[in-house]
């Protein structure tokens, strides 16, 4: 079944994942005592079959990604998903350390994990008060692999549609690029359009 | 003190679990923060959280344990970005890493709604990643010192091929020299001279021989044999054509064999080693025997044979045993590039009675080919 989405749908899109992860900037802002910058110029909602199109461009390594489950009324997947030399920045923008010290390799993945459950949960939160319900979650996962295995991976729930959303960050002056992947089951994208709708 | 009944089963856990409810009341505490704290059980519960823990007053970290218990969603925190659950003060053991989950948790309808805050000790995980770090620190340390190692072995032998190529072109310019004088001195009317100059032009022609054979030898270590169809026939005649004085009988056959365009190398060398061992006045006969799926090459002299020594040497230089190594030193040239070229075509020379008779008692070396 295909579902109609307008322009302003993806504007409402935008603006739903823009204020949930500049609830998240806020938090960021505290935790490394400096100024965080985060922005969503882009969204896109595909089908699931087109999910590759998006990551199919010129990354050989691996993509540092955090992800959460839910389900209730709205089911699916969120998660942030960086390329290796972002995740990296990331890392050191955070933790203060420089790349290649002892300290970042242990902290890396600790640090992606926080963060990343961070901006999930500021995306979610700003999700879940257009849908007016609480959704269940797992516990956030960290993982190392090609972002299609995020679907790849769905078990609890039959994948429908994605979307996606590119987030600019800026810290400490350094640029930072990820991207935040919807995955949502069936029937989640018209609730989700129909909750927005009326908002 | 109630202990909600759901909480027990994480009474013993070996990680840090704590319960608080939507006023941030601690609800329970297990054993291990009793271990770690010092603060026992009848101390925390029913004790706001941050009046037994000042430094979790932090507005990130009530924002987020709201998050967990009004929106559901579950938090992870290091200690690394700033919230120890256990501070240092606190701590009875030593400074600890700390990650914490917290887990919402409803029991008994929407009324009692919780978080379940998880403490693990990850200080020795992060020991861990330090050794697996250093140890792969050195793993790639080792393999940039192989790789050097590998760089300079390949810088010596190109090296050693570039002196080889240029040894040979310059011996090669001397024997067309030395070609050239004897042709004129074999004109003579004197029949010493004429003997003489064919030694010469013998000898000349051998020298080229052996550079033509160490390079295709020198091939072999970079080159796969891809076996082809070759002219039996031809490869005989090539070989012949390398002594233009010497007396070696050939009956062509018309057969075909699986090998490369080195197959005429092996009979210029076998034809060497007789030169070398009975003289210029050597005879030579090569013959061909069909034998079903393959043919048997003989190539027979009515030189003196080989020394014993030799001989031993080429028994083991002709076995399969991986542990023979050629005994280069004990075969001479030729026989050594005649082992190494048939074993490309998995055969080997094996050493018989001639069929030529004169003064000596001659040699036979015979080895087999597949028929194409």
């Amino acid at each position: 079944m295909s579902v109609e989405i307008t322009e302003e749908d993806i504007d409402a899109f935008r603006e739903l994942i823009n204020i949930g992860i500049g609830r998240s900037a806020g938090m960021l802002n505290k935790i490394t005592r400096s100024h965080v910058t985060l922005s969503i110029p882009d969204v896109r909602v595909l089908p699931v079959d087109r999910f590759d199109e998006i990551f199919s461009c010129d990354y050989d390594d691996d993509f540092a990604t955090v992800s959460l489950d839910y389900s209730g009324s709205f089911s699916g997947r969120t998660a942030i998903v960086f390329p290796q030399d972002s995740a990296a920045k990331l890392a050191m923008a955070v933790t203060g350390e420089v790349e290649g010290s002892p300290e970042l390799d242990g902290l890396k993945v600790e640090v992606l994990k926080e963060v990343g459950n961070i901006l999930v949960s500021g995306v979610m939160g700003s999700i879940s008060n257009v849908l007016k319900s609480t959704l269940s979650y797992s516990i956030p996962v960290y993982y190392e692999s090609e972002p299609k295995i995020l679907i790849r991976d769905c078990q609890n729930f039959k994948e429908e549609y994605v979307i996606i959303g590119r987030a600019d960050f800026s810290i400490k002056d350094l640029e930072i690029s990820g991207n935040i992947v919807m995955i949502l089951g069936v029937g989640s994208l018209e609730h989700l359009l129909s909750c927005v709708r009326q908002a | 003190m109630i202990i909600p009944e759901n909480f027990i089963v994480l009474m013993n856990l070996p990680v840090g679990v704590f319960a608080v409810d939507e006023m941030l009341i601690i609800k329970f505490w297990n054993r291990q923060l009793e271990l770690w704290t010092g603060l026992s059980r009848q101390d925390a519960v029913g004790r706001s959280i941050t009046g037994i823990l000042p430094h979790l007053d932090d507005e990130v970290f009530v924002e987020r344990l709201n998050d967990s218990i009004f929106r559901n969603i579950p938090q992870v925190f290091t200690s690394r970005l700033g919230i120890s659950i256990i501070s240092e003060e606190l701590s009875s053991f030593r400074p600890m890493e700390q990650r914490t989950s917290i887990v919402p948790y409803q029991s008994g309808g929407e009324d009692e709604r919780y978080a379940l805050i998880v403490v693990e000790d990850i200080s020795d995980l992060k020991k861990e990643v330090e050794a697996y770090r250093k140890m792969k620190d050195r793993a790639i340390m080792a393999l940039n010192e192989q790789l050097a190692a590998e760089k300079e072995v390949f810088e010596a032998n190109e090296e050693a091929n570039l002196y080889l190529d240029v040894m040979s072109h310059d011996l090669n310019n001397y024997n067309n020299v030395i070609l050239g004088y004897a042709s004129l001195l074999e004109n003579s009317d004197e029949e010493t001279t004429q003997k003489y100059a064919k030694g010469i032009v013998l000898a000349a022609e051998r020298s080229f021989q052996i550079i033509q054979s160490v390079s295709a030898v020198r091939n072999l270590k970079t080159k796969e044999s891809v076996p082809a169809v070759i002219s039996l026939d031809n490869a005989v005649m090539e070989g012949i054509g390398h002594y233009s004085h010497v007396d070696i009988s050939y009956t062509e056959t018309g057969a075909k064999v699986r090998a490369d365009n080195l197959l005429q190398d092996v009979f210029a060398n076998i034809f060497g080693n007789s030169i070398r061992t009975g003289g210029m006045d050597v005879r030579i006969a090569v013959s061909v025997e069909d034998k079903g799926d393959k043919y048997i090459i003989h190539v027979d002299d009515d030189g003196p044979g080989l020394p014993s020594e030799e001989k031993k040497s080429l028994i083991f230089c002709f076995s399969e045993d991986e542990g023979a190594e050629y005994k280069l030193k004990s075969t001479g040239l030729s026989l050594y590039i005649v082992c190494k070229l048939l074993k490309r075509y998995g055969t080997s020379p094996v050493m018989g009675k001639s069929s030529l008779k004169g003064k000596n008692k001659g040699l036979r070396l015979s080895f087999s080919l597949e028929k194409a």
